[in-house]
């Protein structure tokens, strides 16, 4: 089963999303702020992240710039937002986003995109294992992934 | 009027005999004599004293060195040499470097007129400065009133997303927690419930509409909206707007039709923009049909109008009575339709269409019959070279012509340079532009003779002025011809091109009035006309 970390302060949209994404047959977490959503990362490995952008510890974008820097690049992220400040959809497609939703947002294009994007994450994953065995060495997530026990 | 006079002489005799003579022709008159440099630097240091006369020769400092510290120390008050000899080309040199007038020693009888002159002319540059500084406050005070205002425009824009976000995100739980039970997730319904729950989901879509036009609006008001513009086919575009509305009509039993012209090319377009305003026009034209109505949405060339491409919207609705038509596009107007149960909007839908076509080049307009239907109905440019503003750049400095035309044409704007004010005039007779970048100081026709001519000829054109504090005796020689803009030189990129846009969307800022939000935009004091002299010549005999 597939899992997926919700990180949205207003904890009713969370738990709207954990309602319809349970239904959809997803194993969902969620966090209420970029911090802990941040701690459930590196500890839950979740497949997919759907994060909002404006919370008041850790906006979305510091959170994707982190997981960036920790090397988790291949876990997807949809971002998700009530504002419509000009530019937001820019800096999450720059961020590598999977995909960006406007608050509200319609339920049967956000599963599709979370579908989507786990599909086409699956499809990257079988390409790395294949480089993987050509190389004796780790992958370079799997690298990065021990740099941060050493740093935690 | 009492007068105190600094007299550098180092003969006794010539001291005494000026004193003599004064005292005589102005009683009112003190004199102090100082011999020596040392004496006259501490004299010019004390300012006591409303004129200083000085002989030519004086040992150990020479005339013109004299005239030098004391244009120095005080350039306000007025030197005049005294001499027994001097040559015309001395004279020359001595009233080139400043000094007011020379008297001879065996002419004395001039000296009291000479006095008299140079006093009055020292009073006549205290006031010019006076009113120079006056137009210098004036215009530090209007870059701060924009400064402010920038500022107060970005603190609206940030109460209103603040406040948007706000709203949204309740909204959208309510609107989430209704589509999971709708879709059954919460368990089963029947119908009934089913029914009332898209009700509501409907609602929330609404507000959510509501909400975003409320910030489209601010957006506007704020000049902060902005659209880009790229070749699109509208016939697609109209394709997508009448597929989303088609079942909202045909819930109403509502017969949507669309005629769109098949060769149409493709035209400069915000598509987002474009659709908001189609999707608008359709969904209020849906709103005020009555079941069994049709709706047609025709798009093609504009009639006798090649250059331009004509959308409209017909319903067979309720029509709008004549005198509302021309209020609908306003903002907050809601159309009375004496219809206590009929919805109505925040009356911004019209106004955001208004004024998104308006910021494509074109022009949107109603024609209605009450009891008979309306058609909403608005043409766009075809090629962006229409919808590029025409600049008319005026300055004398060929490298800043240059360096502004590049500038100014990379940012959408068809500019014209013109040398000079005369030049500027035979092409603002030619095409008048939509507005004017105008340099003060320049030879041939200058700056405020420019903007006076424009003023009288081409009144609703809007002038930008740009100018350095140099020139603010032109400026205060230009502000008898305001309303126009000011903006001090040197200026940012940033700055010119965001007055610019400010200018060609508000007009003069100088005429600015409360707008909507209660914000007050400045308006620029007229200075008395007492306080604006024209340059006296100062003559040289």
């Amino acid at each position: 089963m597939k899992r997926i970390l919700v990180v949205d302060d207003d904890s009713r949209i969370a738990s709207a999303l954990a309602i319809r994404l349970e239904a959809a047959g997803y194993e969902v977490l969620s966090a209420v702020n970029g911090l802990e959503g941040l701690d459930l990362v590196l500890n839950q490995k979740p497949d997919l992240i759907i994060l909002d952008i404006w919370m008041p510890v850790g906006i979305g974008f510091s959170v994707a710039q982190r997981l960036r820097g920790l090397g988790l690049k291949n876990i997807p992220i949809i971002f998700m937002t009530a504002s419509k400040l000009k530019g937001l959809k820019q800096v999450a497609k720059e961020l590598g986003a999977a995909g960006f939703f406007e608050k509200p947002y319609e339920p049967e294009e956000l599963l599709r995109a979370v579908s989507d994007a786990l599909a086409t994450k699956a499809v990257k994953n079988s390409n790395l294992s294949l480089n993987g065995l050509k190389s004796p060495t780790a992958t370079p997530e799997l690298q990065h992934e021990q740099n941060t026990h050493h740093r935690g | 009027m009492k007068l105190r006079l600094l007299y550098l002489e180092d003969n006794p005799d010539d001291a005494s005999l000026l004193r003599l003579k004064l005292s005589k022709d102005w009683p009112d008159s003190e004199v102090a004599v100082v011999a020596n440099e040392a004496d006259f630097v501490r004299a010019l240091k004390d300012r006591q004293f409303d004129l200083i006369l000085a002989d030519y020769r004086i040992p150990g400092l020479g005339g013109l060195a004299a005239l030098q510290l004391a244009r120095k120390s005080c350039p306000e008050i007025p030197f005049v040499f005294i001499s027994g000899v001097m040559g015309e080309d001395v004279a020359v040199e001595a009233l080139k470097q400043g000094a007011a007038d020379y008297v001879l020693k065996d002419r004395l009888a001039r000296l009291v007129p000479a006095i008299e002159r140079a006093l009055a002319e020292a009073e006549e540059r205290a006031r010019r400065r006076q009113a120079e500084e006056h137009v210098r406050r004036i215009q530090t005070e209007l870059e701060q009133t924009n400064r402010d205002l920038l500022r107060k425009n970005d603190e609206i824009q940030n109460f209103y997303h603040t406040l948007s976000h706000e709203l949204k995100t309740p909204l959208t739980s309510a609107r989430e927690f209704i589509s999971i039970m709708i879709d059954g997730l919460a368990g089963p319904l029947n119908s009934r419930q089913l029914e009332y729950l898209g009700i509501a989901r409907q609602s929330c879509d609404q507000l959510r509409v509501c909400i975003n036009d409320l910030l489209d609006a601010t957006r506007l008001e704020t000049g902060k909206l902005a659209i880009s513009l790229k070749p699109a086919p509208l016939s697609a575009l109209i394709r997508r707007v009448v597929t989303a509305v088609t079942s909202t009509a045909t819930e109403k039993k509502i017969a949507l039709t669309s005629e769109v012209q098949p060769d149409l090319s493709e035209i400069p377009l915000d598509e987002n923009r474009m659709t908001q305003v189609i999707t608008n026009l359709l969904n209020n034209a849906i709103k005020f049909t009555p079941p069994g109505g049709k709706i047609v949405v025709k798009a093609g060339d504009a009639p006798d109008r090649p250059e331009l491409v004509q959308v409209s919207v017909s319903d067979t609705g309720c029509g709008i009575a004549k005198e509302e038509q021309s209020r609908i596009f306003d903002r907050l107007y809601q159309v009375k339709t004496g219809d206590a149960t009929s919805e109505h909007g925040v009356g911004l839908g019209l106004y955001l269409c208004r004024e998104l076509v308006q910021l494509h080049g074109g022009q949107i307009q109603v024609e209605s019959k009450p009891g008979q239907g309306s058609t909403f109905s608005f043409v766009l440019p075809k090629s962006e070279h229409l919808l590029r503003a025409n600049l008319l750049l005026v300055d004398d400095d060929p490298q800043m012509r240059e360096v502004l035309h590049e500038l100014l044409e990379r940012h959408g704007y068809n500019v014209q340079t013109a040398a000079g004010g005369r030049e500027a005039l035979e092409w603002m007779r030619q095409k008048t532009p939509d507005l004017v970048l105008l340099d003060l100081a320049m030879p041939d026709l200058d700056g405020p003779g420019t903007l006076k001519e424009i003023k009288e000829n081409w009144g609703g054109v809007p002038v930008i002025v740009y100018t350095g504090y140099a020139e603010s005796e032109l400026v205060k020689q230009a502000l008898v011809y305001s309303p126009f803009t000011l903006l001090a030189k040197p200026c940012p990129p940033a700055e010119l091109l965001e007055t610019l846009h400010r200018v060609q969307r508000a007009g003069d800022t100088t005429t600015w009035k409360r707008n909507h939000f209660g914000l007050m935009k400045p308006r620029l004091k007229r200075p008395r006309r007492s306080d604006v002299r024209t340059r006296k010549s100062v003559k040289l005999n």
